[in-house]
């Protein structure tokens, strides 16, 4: 396998049971570096299942999963983050006692060394504070940066999911409903957001919301019941009447 | 800044003043702390008088200071009752004698272990340095017990008595200089005799059930040892071995009388003792294979807790028995059961001969014991009736006593007591081998049990 | 360089200043059994520390630490008691003892959290309590071991309580470096949530077993004081009862803080050793007061005390200080 030509993340052919219970099915899709995906579907159509077996949370049943040309089907979260993926969650998953600053800085060491150096104090200068401002400007946090994290609104805290993520410095990120939980204008913040990340980071991102989803990538995978019902361009994704009818069934 | 300044001197201020205060109040409270002490258990208010109210009238001519006694024993924790039991017996013996003794006056002091040897330590320290103990008398545990003699054990200042914590060694082979067991036992002493009693009664295939730990192993290796050696069986795959502490005996009675032996010696302590008589009650043993308990099994400290039924007839053996017919056994039992309402324990059946035995070296050495050496040989030369019966201390300190085999009988008010069916005379910690012998073999294990047939 | 601290870190620094002067002047001021007593607080603090790290740090609650302990304690209590060898190797056995013990239980639970972590410390001590009990050739079996002897150069009790202050001093600010390292603020995201560890790429796993290992050091530490202080070791050591103690003691002073273990364990064995002297019904007083902080002091005396002491610090400017909170914050309105 050559690594110039391989998608950074390649989900062939996945199936996922809990017991008795198929949360996904045959489910397959090519990312290639530098792309933006959303994986949409109603409730319980099994999107954040595949988000696990990519993230490595759960292993699929059969199938196989690629992450940067190597088979992460049987890998750890820990190990495929240190190999470059970074994942938000859909329900905040952050350090609520700490400041935003220890948060990021947790983030930030992740990756190196440092982390596991307990003989000196932890010192936020030099690259980690490089990381940690870039990020935090990147996210409007700045102002926020020695908060407690518990003593965040909401949309700071769902800011702040992304932001731990991107202190990985991580090469394909997936999003797990990152407005979840938003009012209309947080939203429209958070799009901006996402919209305005690097081109260079790839994106996974799970949407209830299909508007906000659509809009923010060039590449969609619906699925249904575990199943995939379409995949496609936007476009032709919003003119599919599958989709629509599952949207509608639900809604 | 002055601010500062300020807070920190008073937070110094603050620190200091907290930490001193320890110290003073423990120098002058040191009389009240025997009142407040004896008044804090369940004894009855008269009885806590004698032991330290009159300490602070003047004091007689012979002593220039009381002579001082610390007692140390669990008095929170799971052995609170034992412990209870034992600092009542210490009080309720100077409730009835005199604190004047020799023109001395007698000061004592009861503090709380928890049973947790380094709170004893502790304590220790405190009575000795801060109150000025001479004679240290303590603890029910063999863990403390050992953890006070060791820190004794260089203070030639101190005599330390052990009526209660019976481990074999520390009258065997760890022995300590200035440690005596007046007014009390070794564990394997009484179990000796009920081994031989066993055999003497036609009992000839034995198994057993003990607590698996060092007091287990010692009783039941001391039964195991003369039962076998005199010609009895007991077989070591019939020798079962329960933890501390468990409650759910149905699992080794089920498999004792699968081993269809003659009779079972048992060995239980603490919560499993009731649990224990429950089951072997509920598989309809007890009219189909004789029990032969081990001392503190029968102790009316245990058996009190348990449905009359379940221990009624009950043999064991013991140096202790509070329905002993004899009078220096049965004054003691009315006093104690009138104060308390409770039929003596062994434990407080021993720190009662412990105070006697207080009592009479200071009349002996005529209220001056600065000497220890000398007092140790004195209350080691003493011959006294004690509620026990007759005590003469063996040249290692422990008491060569009558050993009783007991049965539980019924009294008249419906509570439970032992009564004497034997005696065995004069018998020492090493009967029926003599001390050099009987030292060539290891202290009881489970690994040694002394079984004569293998 | 002193101007250039916040008032707290000045009161903070003085009151160490203090506590340290306190410390050297002791045994000038207080007889044996309070430098006994304060020996003992200051290996209790210890060994309550070490389980704040795991517990108040990384949110690893444990209930057998003193199974870690307690194997170095045997392990120094064998080689003297049974084996007489010299000072060196009696402590050399006590750290590899109690290190083992801390790698074996490490191993063990570093797959766990939470209750089942809990569980698995708790199962932990037990089996250490059981050996203790059975092993007699080793361990003397509830009897104990006796004849352990202090080194020479501290065999009176000030000397040795010199060596207990040191070493402990020593250790809490080794712990100190420990807690504000990257490392340690590593601890507090474990703490805090375990799945975001993980998806960060923290082999939480590994993480688990090199805080257990670190504080497992200073529990052996603890161990190693207690058995040559006491000069004794038997199987109280290693009870349940001793492990939870260490855990309440921690609760009470202030988990999450390296000061609040140390108060925690000066206050209960002050109240265990020098109240019930006094008061009969200690047990009670002592559960009344655990009852007392945890019902309204949640982060234990020390958090009470902070919180009271900000509170001061701030009584003046109240309304100034709600200014900037509210511009300083560009909370966009809520839905």
């Amino acid at each position: 396998m050559t690594t110039a030509v391989a998608p950074i993340l390649h989900v062939d052919d996945v199936t996922v049971r809990f017991g008795g219970v198929t949360a996904v099915s045959g489910v397959s899709l090519q990312v290639e570096r530098g792309a933006r995906w959303a994986v949409i579907g109603p409730n319980g159509a099994g999107k954040t299942t595949l988000f696990k077996t990519i993230s490595g949370e759960v292993h699929p049943t059969t199938g196989r999963v690629h992450l940067f040309g190597a088979d992460t089907s049987r890998s750890t979260p820990y190990k495929n983050a240190q190999s470059g993926l970074g994942r938000t969650y859909q329900v905040t998953e952050l350090f609520q006692a700490l400041t935003v600053e220890e948060n990021l800085s947790i983030a930030a060491q992740a990756r190196a060394r440092s982390r596991f150096a307990c003989w000196r104090p932890l010192r936020i200068k030099g690259w980690i504070d490089e990381r940690i401002t870039s990020v935090l400007d990147q996210l409007h946090l700045s102002a926020e940066r020695h908060t407690v994290v518990s003593e965040l609104s909401h949309g700071e805290q769902r800011q702040l999911e992304i932001a731990l993520a991107l202190a990985t410095e991580p090469e394909i990120l997936l999003l797990d409903e990152p407005a979840a939980g938003l009012s209309a204008a947080e939203r429209r913040l958070m799009r901006d957001l996402v919209e305005g990340l690097s081109r260079d980071l790839t994106i996974v991102l799970i949407e209830h919301d299909m508007e906000i989803a659509l809009e923010l990538v060039d590449h969609v995978l619906v699925l249904d019941n575990g199943q995939v019902i379409a995949e496609g361009d936007p476009e032709s994704i919003r003119a599919d009447d599958r989709v629509q009818a599952v949207y509608l069934r639900s809604d | 800044m002055r601010r500062i300044r300020f807070v920190i001197l008073i937070s110094i201020m603050a620190m200091v003043a907290a930490a001193c205060s320890a110290p003073d109040a423990g120098d002058d409270t040191t009389t009240t702390a025997a009142a407040t002490a004896t008044t804090s258990g369940s004894v009855d208010a008269t009885t806590t008088t004698a032991g330290a109210a009159e300490t602070t009238e003047a004091m007689a001519e012979g002593c220039d200071e009381p002579i001082r006694v610390g007692v140390l024993q669990p008095l929170t924790g799971g052995l609170a009752a034992s412990g209870t039991d034992a600092k009542d017996g210490f009080e309720l013996y100077w409730a009835n004698h005199s604190t004047e003794i020799a023109g001395c006056t007698v000061e004592f002091r009861v503090e709380d272990t928890g049973g947790n040897p380094d709170t004893a330590l502790q304590k220790v320290d405190e009575l000795v340095q801060n109150y000025g103990a001479q004679i240290i008398v303590g603890e029910l545990l063999a863990n403390v017990t050992f953890a006070l003699a060791d820190r004794l054990k260089d203070n030639e200042d101190v005599i330390f008595m052990s009526p209660i914590g019976s481990a074999d060694d520390m009258t065997q082979r760890n022995p300590f200089p200035n440690f005596i067991r007046a007014g009390g036992w070794t564990s394997s002493q009484t179990s000796h005799v009920l081994g031989q009693w066993a055999f003497d009664n036609g009992y000839t295939d034995v198994a057993s059930m003990c607590t698996d730990y060092a007091f287990g192993w010692e009783m039941c290796g001391g039964f195991t040892q003369v039962f076998t050696e005199a010609g009895g069986t007991v077989a070591a795959s019939e020798q079962l071995w329960n933890p501390l502490g468990s409650t759910d005996l149905g699992t080794y009675v089920t498999q004792l009388s699968g081993f269809d032996p003659d009779a079972v010696f048992v060995l239980q302590v603490g919560a499993s003792v009731s649990d224990f008589f429950q089951n072997w009650s509920d598989f309809g043993l007890k009219e189909q294979i004789p029990i032969l308990a081990g001392e503190v099994t029968a102790d009316v400290s245990n058996i009190r807790n348990v449905p009359v039924d379940q221990v009624e007839g009950l043999i064991s053996s013991g140096h202790w028995a509070e329905g002993r017919d004899a009078p220096e056994t049965q004054e003691f039992v009315e006093l104690f059961d009138a104060a308390t309402g409770r039929l003596p324990s062994y434990y407080a059946a021993a720190t009662w001969t412990a105070a006697q035995y207080i009592d009479e070296t200071i009349q002996a050495m005529n209220g001056d014991l600065s000497d220890k050496a000398a007092a140790l040989e004195t209350m080691k030369g003493l011959e006294l009736l004690t509620p026990f019966g007759p005590s003469v201390l063996d040249d290692y300190g422990n008491p060569i006593y009558d050993i009783y085999i007991r049965q539980v009988v019924v009294r008249d008010d419906g509570r439970v007591w032992n009564v004497v069916i034997d005696t065995y005379n004069d018998i020492d910690q090493f009967w029926p081998k003599s001390a050099d012998e009987y030292l060539q073999q290891p202290v009881y294990s489970r690994e040694f049990q002394g079984n004569a047939g293998g | 360089m002193l101007r250039s601290l916040s008032l707290t870190a000045r009161v903070k620094l003085g009151l160490a200043a203090a506590g340290i002067g306190l410390g050297v002047a002791a045994p000038y001021i207080f007889d044996r059994f309070v430098i006994g007593l304060i020996s003992l607080a200051l290996i209790a603090g210890l060994f309550a520390q070490s389980i704040d790290l795991l517990g108040g740090y990384a949110g690893l609650i444990t209930l057998g630490h003193a199974g870690v302990s307690g194997t170095a304690a045997y392990g120094v209590g064998y080689m003297a008691s049974k084996a007489g060898a010299g000072f060196t190797a009696q402590i050399a056995v006590g750290f590899l003892a109690g290190m083992t013990a801390a790698l074996i239980f490490g191993v063990m639970a570093m797959r766990s959290d939470g209750v089942y972590f809990i569980m698995v410390t708790l199962a932990q001590g037990m089996i250490v309590w059981g050996l203790s009990i059975r092993l007699f050739r080793i361990t003397g079996a509830e009897n104990g071991l006796t004849g352990i002897p202090r080194p020479p150069a501290v065999e009176l009790y000030w000397q040795y309580y010199y060596l207990t202050l040191v070493v402990v001093v020593l250790c809490w600010a080794l712990l100190g470096i420990v807690v504000n390292s990257p490392f340690g603020t590593s601890l507090k995201g474990l703490r805090e949530s375990e799945t975001r560890m993980r998806m960060l790429g923290y082999n939480t796993t590994g993480q688990k077993l090199y805080v257990f290992l670190i504080a497992g050091f200073f529990a052996t530490v603890s161990g190693i004081l207690l058995v040559y202080l006491n000069g004794f070791i038997s199987p109280s050591t290693v009870i349940l009862a001793a492990s939870a103690i260490g855990v309440l003691e921690a609760i009470l002073g202030g988990i999450g803080t390296l000061v609040g273990p140390m108060i925690g364990a000066f206050i209960i064995v002050f109240v265990q050793n020098v109240v019930s002297i006094y008061v009969s019904r200690w047990p009670t007083l002592m559960g009344t007061l655990f009852i007392v902080v945890v019902l309204f002091a949640r982060r234990g005396l020390v958090g009470a005390i902070s919180d009271g002491w900000n509170k001061w610090l701030h009584r003046n400017d109240a309304p100034v200080s709600q200014e900037p909170v509210l511009t300083s914050s560009n909370r966009t309105a809520g839905p």
